[in-house]
């Protein structure tokens, strides 16, 4: 006779913490529980330059997430991000500004409509490229956006930016004051993130995501077994074009403010590079390539006297970090990562030999 | 075989384009229709899983809790052996390193060792006194290991009930262990009421949609025989293929230049010719990855239809049941070995983009069917142990395999081998040989390959063509192949031919 029958509850943990959305919502998790600190604090700490600096990184992780699709699934390079972004904020501004009786989620779809319907457009025309011509197509496009930006005066407010004045639904609909709006907001845009985490992780999980990827391991092997080259392609820059509306309004939402001049080349290279330093296709991994790229300036590197008396060497070291990623870690942070736990394993093993001496 | 020109083309296009319409709808209906029946199976099965599990666990915990009374019942002895059970493993486990780290610290002072830990020599011993010491541990751990048994002992004896209490115990854990064999199968009647309902629930629902996918099917079938689209394109019914005077030029180059041939439904068919030949380029046209420049190629799908491939896309000639390799294997390294095929039944997931966002519930249903199918393959072709690990990596022959369980899996009616023989060494080669006659016979499929290697094309085809700078010289059994002199002439040249022979029995 023998007791076979006790349980452990560590099974039931293993099994949730290697559920694929454990990391997702961990993540919100904290983003939500720095808000928290801070209203129960009242504002001592985290600062509420340090929370906004949170809030533009999971804005450009939206825009990264959609990024991911074409970079990390289907291979293309596109530098034409900025110019979708910018349209997505400009539309925002502009309905909000002019139009107050609009409710917010018709502002949201209508732009993500604008964005897709020019994402088609443009996707006919450039996707039968692919490479590096793509990516000087696009490079064109986010020049005509830029140029438009800054020169339609009507629609954009010109080189002076546009702005909106009051934080949309938290301030609009439910009369909160400016402080509470913006925790609000806050919350609702980690909501968002992690939301958009998880659906980008289904889509790349099912057949669509596969379809993606074989386009972009073989395109040959692809087309015999029945996956149409340009649907796909258009599907996944139709994918990055929406993702990018989106991250747009969310920008214009919660910073309530943008000018011509955020939306350049660089804004599209820095999304590329933030994708690449996460490893293209791990959303943890693009979520802290963002906050490599754009988060660590306003969360903290600017409380540094150092970095703050002197602004140039923020990029200088955002730019060598960048460097030595992609130097040495070609596979982004997920290699990094990698890397890390198999230091540890073999560190464990190591020890164990010196102090056990080898097993017989 | 008369020569096609553009005007007779034209005249075949009228109406073409309506008929392919509804061919394609009428293929896509009978995918979902298959797949419908085959949610059904796995819904079944996976229903019985979980009824079984969550059976399975209920009494578990039952037996769980019954098992410290079915303890109080037993003699002192047997509760030792229960206790001993759960508490010397970890005991043996902390004496194995503390003998272990004994072991390394006399060695270490002994200058046994070297830097990491190991033993500088493997057969090195310990001196007489450390071998001493250790004895000493291992008696010590020794007594431990009794004291522990002794101890659990004589608690199991103090704990030991008098006759009267161990009567009405008895009486109550039998009666408890009735109870639990009753719960079990209440539970069980219950559960196996409760799947037969929802499958049943679950069944007519799906076979509703299947019935009005089948009432389609029969409409589109009626409209395509009724009207004068019904009409099909000339093919004898025992052939499957028919490639009628193609050519394909590039720029100044005639690649395939006015090819004919019939490859008959269910053999395998053999294309050869030295290098640059033009066989690819004849596989490439069939399968539309080129459009030919002039010629038809027709072709009988497994449900009898009759189309002209030219006018399909790379694309859809999947759905038609045409299934292609690559002579350099094109298999997705990102992706695990399973997932390899799944890209293979791309075609047939019905399930919409939101839904697949939301990874909704009928997603993984059709990802189960899909995975069932992919695993089937797997096994057929020996691949199961490998499944989950990417095909990076792999030897040559497996990723051959991968490309031919990639081939089953779509469904394949018509399979086009490209080179399946390209880089394998001999044992390889005759396991290929084996699978793709098995394949053949098994799945009732019709085999078109290109080879370099003599020995299996003339092993495995039941007819040959051979080619030479895009224009055909033969066709025959290998036999008739073999002993052609053209055929030999351009493979070898023209002189001696005894050297020929010689060299085509090596080979």
């Amino acid at each position: 006779m023998q007791n076979q029958y006790t349980l452990t509850s560590t099974g039931r943990i293993k099994k949730i913490i290697r559920h694929p959305f454990a990391g997702f919502v961990l993540i919100g998790v904290i983003l939500i529980s720095l808000q928290l600190i801070a209203i129960l604090s009242g504002g001592a700490w985290p600062k509420s330059s340090m929370l906004n600096g949170f809030a533009s990184v999971m804005i450009y992780a939206i825009v990264g997430y959609g990024f991911t699709y074409l970079l990390g699934y289907a291979g293309l390079a596109s530098l034409g991000t900025a110019g979708f972004v910018g349209l997505g904020a400009y539309i925002t501004a502009y309905v909000l500004r002019n139009m107050p009786g609009v409710p917010y989620i018709a502002v949201i779809l209508g732009t993500l409509l604008i964005s897709l319907i020019l994402g088609t457009i443009v996707g006919f025309i450039s996707l039968r490229i692919e490479g590096i011509f793509l990516a000087i197509v696009t490079l064109g496009l986010c020049e005509i956006f830029y140029q438009l930006f800054s020169n339609w005066l009507d629609f954009t407010n010109g080189p002076n930016g546009a702005s909106i004045s009051k934080y949309p639904i938290f301030q609009t609909f439910f009369n909160m004051s400016r402080r509470d709006a913006q925790s609000a907001f806050y919350i609702l845009l980690v909501f968002i993130t992690v939301g958009l985490m998880m659906l980008t992780y289904n889509l790349g999980k099912s057949s669509t995501g596969r379809a993606m990827l074989a386009m972009k391991n073989s395109s040959s092997a692809a087309q015999a077994m029945g996956i149409s080259l340009l649907k796909y392609r258009l599907l996944a820059f139709l994918l990055s074009t929406a993702y990018a509306g989106l991250g747009g309004v969310m920008f214009m939402s919660y910073l309530r403010y943008s000018a011509p001049q955020n939306y350049t080349i660089m804004f599209s290279l820095n999304i590329l590079a933030a994708v690449l330093i996460g490893g293209s296709r791990n959303l943890i991994g693009t979520f802290l390539g963002c906050f490599i790229v754009f988060g660590m300036t306003p969360i903290f590197l600017q409380d540094i006297t150092l970095f703050r008396e002197n602004p140039w060497i923020i990029n200088v070291t955002i730019g060598a970090i960048i460097v030595m990623v992609v130097m040495v870690y070609p596979g982004g942070l997920v290699q990094l990562a990698n890397n890390v736990k198999s230091f540890f394993k073999t560190t464990i093993a190591d020890r164990r030999l010196y102090k056990y001496g080898t097993d017989d | 075989m008369a020569q096609t020109t553009d005007n007779k083309r034209t005249q075949k296009l009228k109406g073409a384009g309506q008929r392919r319409i509804l061919y394609s709808q009428i293929e896509k209906l009978e995918r979902d229709i298959r797949v419908g029946q085959e949610l059904i199976q796995v819904e079944a099965k996976r229903l019985a899983q979980k009824s079984h599990s969550k059976a399975a666990a209920f009494e578990n915990d039952l037996k769980k809790d019954l098992f410290k009374e079915e303890l109080a019942l037993q003699p002192a002895a047997a509760t030792r052996d229960v206790w001993l059970g759960e508490q010397l493993p970890k005991l043996e486990d902390k004496q194995r390193l503390q003998y272990r780290k004994l072991r390394q610290d006399l060695r270490r002072s002994e200058n046994l060792l070297d830097k990491k830990g190991r033993l500088k020599d493997s057969d090195a011993q310990l001196s007489a006194p450390s071998k001493k010491k250790l004895d000493e541990l291992l008696a010590e751990q020794n007594k431990q290991r009794d004291e522990l048994s002794q101890s659990l002992l004589r608690k199991a004896q103090d704990s030991r009930l008098d006759k009267a209490a161990l009567a009405s115990r008895q009486a109550a854990f039998d009666k408890a262990q009735a109870d639990k064999v009753k719960r079990v199968k209440d539970l069980q009647a219950q559960l196996a009421k409760n799947d037969a309902e929802h499958m049943a629930a679950f069944t007519k629902k799906r076979e509703a949609r299947i019935q009005v996918l089948r009432n389609k099917l029969t409409g589109k079938q009626a409209r395509l025989h009724e009207s004068a689209l019904g009409a099909q394109y000339d093919l004898p019914q025992d052939v499957c293929l028919r490639l009628d005077n193609v050519s394909m030029v590039f720029g100044g180059l005639r690649a395939v230049d006015n090819l004919s041939f019939d490859v008959k439904k269910g053999e395998i068919f053999g294309l050869i010719g030295p290098n640059g030949a033009g066989k690819t380029t004849v596989f490439n046209c069939i399968t539309q990855f080129y459009k030919p420049t002039q010629g038809d190629i027709i072709y009988r799908t497994h449900e009898g239809n009759v189309l002209l491939l030219n006018y399909y896309q790379v694309h859809d000639i999947i759905t038609k049941g045409i299934v292609r390799t690559f002579q350099n294997v094109e298999v997705i390294g990102e992706l695990s070995i399973l997932e390899n095929l799944l890209i293979a039944a791309h075609q047939e997931y019905t399930a919409g983009f939101f839904s697949q966002m939301l990874n909704s519930r009928k997603v993984r249903r059709e990802e189960e069917v899909m995975r069932e199918r992919a695993l089937k393959a797997l096994d057929y072709c020996g691949l199961t142990a490998i499944k989950d690990l990417p095909p990076v990596g792999q030897p040559y022959g497996t990723l051959k395999r991968i490309e031919l369980a990639r081939t089953l899996m779509a469904g394949a009616n018509l399979i086009i081998l490209d080179e399946p023989a390209a880089g394998l060494n001999d044992q390889e080669t005759i396991e290929l040989t084996h699978l793709i006659r098995k394949i053949q016979k098994d799945y009732d499929v019709t085999i078109f390959l290109v080879e370099h290697n003599m020995g299996l094309v003339m092993d495995l085809c039941d007819h040959i063509c051979a080619i030479s700078f895009g224009k055909k010289l033969a066709i025959g059994t290998p036999q008739e192949i073999q002993s052609n002199p053209v055929v030999q002439e351009a493979y070898l040249g023209t002189d001696d031919t005894e050297e020929i022979i010689a060299h085509t029995e090596v080979v």
